[in-house]
C-alpha cells in the first residue's frame, strides 16, 4: 500500500495534490524542467503500475511511460484544467498503451504461476496474503486490458467512476459494466479462497 | 450534487452492487453513498459483496518501482535537442514505438538487464503486494537554493520530522519521507522559508 492515497483522501473536495499537480503543469508550460522531474517523480509509480498492468510486457513499460510523460513536457498547454491532471495524464498513458499493445499485438504468455493453497508448503508468515496475492495476479491475468484498467484505476489508483470514463473515453456505463464483469470473474475465480487464507 | 436524492429505477440491487467498487474507495458523491448505505441497512447479499470487495481492495495493491533510472533516460531524451518532436501526440508517439526508442536498439538482453536493475527481480512484475521494499519512498520533494550554507540545509530537513530519503537528484531535488499526518504542515514550512525554491508532495502519500 506504499502508493496508496491515505485514508484521509477520502474526504470531500479537491485534494490539495490536485491543485500542486496543476500549479507544476503551469510551470512546465514556462518549460520548468525542476516541475516536471517532480511531476515525474510522482506520476512514476502510478503510471508503471497502470501500464504493467494493461501492457504486461516490463520492457515495454518504461517507454510506453517516458512516452506519456514526453507528451506531458511537449504539450502540457493541452491541459486545459476542466479535469484533473491525474484524469489528463493516464488518459495519454492509455492512448498511448493502446498503441503500443496494437503493434506488439503477439499474444503476451499469461503467467500460470498462481498456486493453489495446498500446492505451496512455505512456512512463513505471510503464506496467505501471498497465496491471495498470487491468486488475484492469476485471475486479474484472464481479463481483458481493458476490465483490468478498471480495477485498477478503481482499487489502486482510487479514481471515481467518472474519471475513469474520462480516462478511457468511454460512457460511464460501460466502466460500470467492466467492473460488474471483472468483480463476477475475479469472484469466481477466487470463491472461498479469499475466506480460507486470510 | 449534494443533498440530490439519488433514486435508483427498478434495479436498485444492481445499481448498488454496481456502486460498491467506488463506495469502498470513499470515491461517490454523497447522495450515491447515501443510496448506496440505505441499501446495504436492508440487502444481506450487497453486505457480503462489500465485505469481499473490502477484501479485494486490500489486496490489490503494487510494489513501488525505481524511479532513478527512468528518469536519467527521460532527462537524456529532454536533451536532444535535433530529437523530433512527437508531433501528433500519443498517435504519433505510438507510430514511432521502436524508431524513437534509441535504447531498444541496444537489444533485448540490454533491456532485460534495465528491468532487472529497476525492478530489482523479475518476478516483481508479476508479485502483486509481495514483501514490500526497502522503505524509500519518500513523499515530499524540496529544492533548495544553490547557496543555502549546509547548517540551514539540514535544520530545514529536520524541522520537517522526516527522514532524507533521496537526493540530490539530477535536479538537486531531495526526497523526504514525512509523516503522513504532518505532511501539509512540513510543506507549509518549508515554503515559508527563504532557502527553499520549491516544495511539492509527491502522491499518493506513503
Amino acid at each position: 500500500m506504499l502508493f496508496r492515497k491515505s485514508p484521509t483522501s477520502q474526504s470531500a473536495g479537491p485534494a490539495p495534490a490536485t491543485l500542486d499537480e496543476a500549479r507544476l503543469i503551469a510551470r512546465i508550460v514556462g518549460r520548468d524542467l525542476r516541475a516536471f522531474e517532480l511531476l515525474y517523480r510522482i506520476y512514476h509509480p502510478r503510471l508503471t503500475r497502470f501500464l504493467t498492468n494493461l501492457l504486461r510486457r516490463p520492457q515495454l513499460v518504461e517507454e510506453a511511460l517516458n512516452d506519456t510523460m514526453m507528451v506531458v513536457w511537449k504539450r502540457p498547454e493541452k491541459f486545459n484544467g476542466t479535469s484533473k491532471v491525474s484524469t489528463w495524464i493516464f488518459a495519454i498513458a492509455y492512448r498511448t498503451a493502446l498503441k503500443a499493445r496494437s503493434r506488439y499485438d503477439e499474444p503476451v504468455e499469461e503467467p500460470e504461476h498462481a498456486p493453489r493453497p495446498s500446492e505451496d508448503a512455505d512456512p512463513e508468515q505471510h503464506l496467505g496474503q501471498r497465496q491471495v496475492q498470487a491468486a488475484l495476479l492469476g485471475a486479474m491475468s484472464r481479463l481483458s486490458p481493458e476490465h483490468r484498467a478498471v480495477l485498477d484505476l478503481t482499487y489502486f489508483h482510487e479514481i471515481g467512476y467518472r474519471e475513469i470514463a474520462e480516462i478511457l473515453d468511454c460512457p460511464v456505463g460501460t466502466v460500470k459494466t467492466r467492473m460488474h464483469h471483472a468483480r463476477r470473474h475475479l469472484k469466481g475465480w477466487l470463491e472461498g479462497r479469499l475466506e480460507d487464507w486470510l | 450534487m449534494k443533498g440530490r436524492v439519488i433514486r435508483f429505477r427498478g434495479g436498485q440491487h444492481r445499481e448498488v452492487q454496481d456502486l460498491l467498487p467506488w463506495y469502498v474507495t470513499g470515491k461517490l458523491e454523497a447522495a450515491e453513498r447515501e443510496a448506496v448505505e440505505a441499501h446495504l441497512n436492508v440487502c444481506a447479499e450487497c453486505r457480503e459483496e462489500l465485505a469481499f470487495q473490502r477484501e479485494l481492495d486490500v489486496e490489490i495493491a503494487r510494489l513501488p518501482l525505481e524511479v532513478e533510472q527512468s528518469w536519467a533516460r527521460m532527462r537524456r531524451r529532454i536533451g536532444e535537442p535535433g530529437r523530433r518532436a512527437f508531433g501528433g501526440g500519443a498517435v504519433a508517439i505510438a507510430a514511432n514505438w521502436r524508431t524513437s526508442a534509441p535504447w531498444l536498439l541496444t537489444g533485448l538482453v540490454t533491456l532485460t538487464a534495465a528491468w532487472l536493475l529497476i525492478v530489482g527481480q523479475p518476478s516483481r512484475y508479476h508479485a502483486l503486494g509481495a514483501a514490500p521494499p526497502p522503505a524509500a519512498a519518500g513523499n515530499v520533494a524540496v529544492i533548495f537554493r544553490p547557496e543555502t550554507p549546509e547548517a540551514q540545509l539540514r535544520a530545514a530537513l529536520r524541522s520537517t520530522h522526516g527522514r532524507l530519503v533521496d537526493g540530490p537528484t539530477a535536479a538537486d531535488a531531495y526526497i523526504l519521507a514525512v509523516p503522513a499526518a504532518e505532511r501539509e504542515a512540513a510543506l507549509a514550512g518549508l515554503r515559508g522559508r527563504r532557502d527553499i525554491v520549491m516544495a511539492e508532495p509527491i502522491d499518493p502519500a506513503p
